[in-house]
């Protein structure tokens, strides 16, 4: 009964969303005949849409078999915690979890006293409009309340590897941030209808939301991927990965053009484009993951029938962005000059080095697709190509982090930049030569990259210090400097733990002994045993390990190895003691044939702490210009 | 310009259709439709084995397979059943004597031959490059087909009905 009455509801969302996309249509084709209150019609859709997932939900927390969906990724005997978290397991819950949080975007938007109306009645035009797209396609082809018949008596249970708590809270955050981006293409798609070029104030809080979102989700998963796949590394260049990266470095430069665009009215084509491309990019991902073209670890199912939609959903939205932007370049040609030595060059400069980043990994990320197509020929790009294409670009990126915040608008002189901050640069020199004398028998490009990441953070600490004694006290330092200052310094602890946790990392793999003491850096871990532990739904084979470093006890690390019972399915469950100077990991591999030796991977990771801290902190610039950019509105 | 992009993004989209159509779990080989390479390595039984022992001109199996590698036991069973129908040849890679007589006592032993390719060379020249692989030979010397990965029942099926139709 509750899962028919989410199908009703899903199905009113088609309905009233369609009304918005045949109106849209209507209007593109030179008519103008229906007229309904588009704030009504939006509250209405999330309703519906809010109704039709508490629906699923309930239908997920009471085991109701009876829907295919739940079946296949649910079981009776799953804790209460991950049969909520299996709503968003699946393909077809996962998506109208995506369509939930793209018409809750719509309901916040119609919610907003500081839209003039027919802006707002535009943008909402525009965002009801996806949303019959996405739940056309959730009706068509998939259908969360689809029934099963013949209902089985159990479900196959949910995929042990999303069991888990940083797996339940990462792809909401994702959503947020991907869907986040529905509304910032709205906005935009709508202020080329309006020729409006007050939109910019309007947009700016969205497009920081949206990529604090996108930073969590990422970060979520790539932290998940750390301690739950048991390989190791935190970043794996897969598509699906690669997929999430390219909207955020589109989003980054457009978070960085937005503050030009709106403080001098330049660029602001170049904003709107940004926009329309960092959407486009978010559906792209999702294309990728949902249509199973790539083999990932992400693939939820190889699906032609839904492949080909979301290519038709991603070809009609992306083509009427860029013929809406190429019309409406055509009427609002640009003239201005940047200086290449001024805030909005240094700008300019990041959105270069952030769309070469971005267009390099969406060349390595289809490349295969590319290739497996025309020449039939199956390739694989991974970790090298990246690297090699990424590393030499990291120079310039990092100098114009460093100086760019220490430019003056308009125009500047390289040699006045330099004077002013003689002090950094004597600091950045002397903190160079240290920490080559101290790592010298380190690889050298670790030893410049850690270089690179810490000089991102001092010259963040000296903008800090900088403006703290010019304005005396920390409260009237202005948030867009906090959050410039925390975001920048993310970048270089993010640097610095990659580099950390890549190049500089040691790893051991081997049959270990019970009672067998294996050496790694400074610490010594000794096997004490394995043992059984029954959880809620698995069975785990615990392994113990002593951290012993100069002698003295630091902790007892417990890896598992976890059977789930009924998929039939083993989990690793990696066991880390972290600290600032790296992470000891130890994943827990199969039993010897003698039964007294194990395999055992121990890894020491260098400053891989760093890398969370840093997302923590990027997290934070982005509230801080986020805040900022929601009190500026008014 | 702009039109150059626009061109490019239905390119793109064209490709992105047309992917669609395949399924990127299949892994093709280089030596489909192609000749069994020449290899020689030494065999369990002591003696060797080489290109010219599966060319006898049966249609049979060849199976690369390691004692010390968890998904080859999933697949056992399969090739248990399956050597009861068809020659099936073993290739262990980088396994000790020891070791795989200790496997086949414990799992039986499905294999006609089994050749030991201590330093990978044939699974070199086979494009080996995980375990286990399986291929299926005609009775020309022909390889025509492929398997990456343990060999599960319902993969079993689908190789019974190739080497049906092969023979």
């Amino acid at each position: 009964m509750v899962s028919e009455l989410g199908f009703v509801f899903l199905t009113l969302t088609l309905v009233l969303s369609s009304l918005s996309f045949a109106q849209l249509s209507v209007k593109g084709l030179g008519f103008e005949v229906f007229n309904f209150s588009q704030v009504k019609l939006t509250n209405a859709i999330f309703f519906f849409t809010l109704t039709s997932f508490i629906c699923l939900t309930y239908s997920f927390l009471d085991s109701d078999f009876t829907l295919d969906v739940i079946s296949k990724n649910s079981n009776s005997q799953l804790p209460l915690i991950y049969k909520f978290t299996g709503v968003w397991g699946n393909h077809e819950g996962s998506i109208l979890l995506w369509l939930l949080v793209m018409t809750f975007f719509g309901f916040l938007f119609s919610s907003s006293s500081l839209v003039s109306p027919t802006f707002k009645d535009e943008v909402l035009k525009v965002q009801n409009s996806l949303c019959f797209l996405i739940v056309s396609f959730i009706v068509f082809t998939s259908n969360p309340f689809q029934k099963s018949f013949p209902p089985p008596v159990q479900g196959a249970d949910l995929n042990p590897l999303l069991q888990d708590p940083g797996l339940a809270i990462h792809p909401p955050f994702l959503y947020m941030g991907y869907v986040g981006f529905s509304i910032i293409y709205s906005i935009s798609v709508a202020a080329m209808t309006e020729q409006s070029n007050h939109f910019l104030k309007i947009l700016k809080p969205w497009v920081f939301m949206s990529w604090i979102f996108l930073t969590c989700g990422i970060g979520l998963g790539s932290w998940w991927a750390y301690y739950e796949l048991g390989w190791g590394g935190f970043w794996f260049w897969d598509p699906v990965e690669n997929a999430s990266l390219l909207p955020w470095l589109t989003a980054s430069a457009l978070l960085h053009t937005i503050v030009i665009a709106d403080k001098k009215k330049i660029l602001v084509n170049w904003t709107i484009a940004l926009s329309i491309l960092t959407f486009i990019l978010s559906l792209l991902g999702t294309f990728l993951v949902r249509s199973g073209v790539l083999v990932s670890v992400h693939a939820f199912a190889n699906d032609p029938t839904r492949g080909v939609y979301i290519l038709l959903l991603l070809a009609s939205i992306s083509f009427y962005g860029i013929f809406k932007f190429i019309n409406h370049q055509k009427q609002n040609q640009e003239n201005f000059h940047i200086k290449l030595i001024s805030r909005e060059g240094m700008i300019s400069l990041n959105n270069i080095f952030m769309l070469s980043i971005a267009f390099t990994i969406l060349i390595g990320t289809i490349y295969p697709l590319f290739s497996s197509v025309l020449f039939n020929t199956k390739i694989s790009v991974g970790a090298p190509f990246f690297n090699s294409i990424l590393i030499p670009v990291m120079f310039p990126f990092v100098f114009g982090m460093i100086l760019g915040p220490f430019t003056k608008w308009n125009r500047d002189d390289l040699l006045l930049i330099l004077n002013r901050i003689k002090i950094l640069l004597l600091s950045l020199i002397l903190f160079s030569l240290i920490t080559w004398y101290i790592n010298f028998r380190d690889p050298v490009l670790s030893i410049i990259f850690i270089i690179l990441g810490g000089c991102i953070i001092l010259s963040s600490l000296f903008e800090f210090l900088q403006i703290l004694r010019n304005k005396n006290r920390l409260i009237k330092i202005p948030k867009k400097m906090i959050a410039q200052i925390l975001a920048h310094s993310g970048i270089g602890l993010l640097i610095i733990g990659a580099t950390g946790s890549s190049i500089l990392k040691e790893e051991k793999i081997q049959f270990q002994e019970i009672g067998e003491s294996i050496s790694i850096k400074d610490f010594n871990v000794e096997f004490i045993g394995v043992k059984k532990v029954e959880g809620p739904n698995y069975l785990s084979q615990m392994g113990e390990f002593k951290i012993i470093q100069n002698n003295k006890l630091l902790t007892i690390l417990k890896p598992e190895k976890r059977f789930y019972n009924s998929g039939k399915q083993v989990t690793t469950e990696a066991a880390i003691y972290s600290r600032f100077s790296g992470d000891l990991y130890i994943a827990l591999g199969e039993v010897h044939e003698n039964k007294t030796q194990w395999t055992t991977r121990i890894w020491f990771n260098p400053y891989t702490l760093w890398i969370w801290i840093g997302v923590i902190f990027l997290a934070s610039g982005g509230l801080f210009s986020w805040f900022n950019s929601l009190k500026k509105r008014k | 310009m702009r039109y150059f992009l626009i061109v490019i993004f239905i390119f793109i989209l064209v490709i992105f259709y047309k992917g669609l159509k395949k399924d990127p779990t299949v892994i093709p080989s280089n030596l489909l439709s192609k000749e069994i390479p020449e290899f020689s390595i030494s065999s369990f039984s002591g003696s060797t084995l080489k290109t010219k022992d599966l060319r006898d001109n049966k249609v049979k199996i060849v199976n690369f397979f390691a004692s010390w590698c968890p998904p080859c036991k999933i697949e056992h069973n399969q090739l248990l059943e399956l050597s009861k129908k068809i020659p099936v040849y073993g290739i262990a890679k980088k396994n000790t004597h020891d070791d795989l007589s200790k496997w086949f006592e414990n799992n039986g032993n499905p294999y006609t031959r089994v050749g030991m390719d201590t330093n990978g060379e044939a699974s070199i020249e086979w494009g080996v490059y995980g375990l286990p692989e399986t291929f299926i030979i005609d009775k020309g010397g022909i390889v025509k087909y492929k398997h990456v990965g343990p060999l599960m029942k319902r993969d079993q099926e689908h190789i019974e009905k190739i080497i049906k139709k092969l023979q």
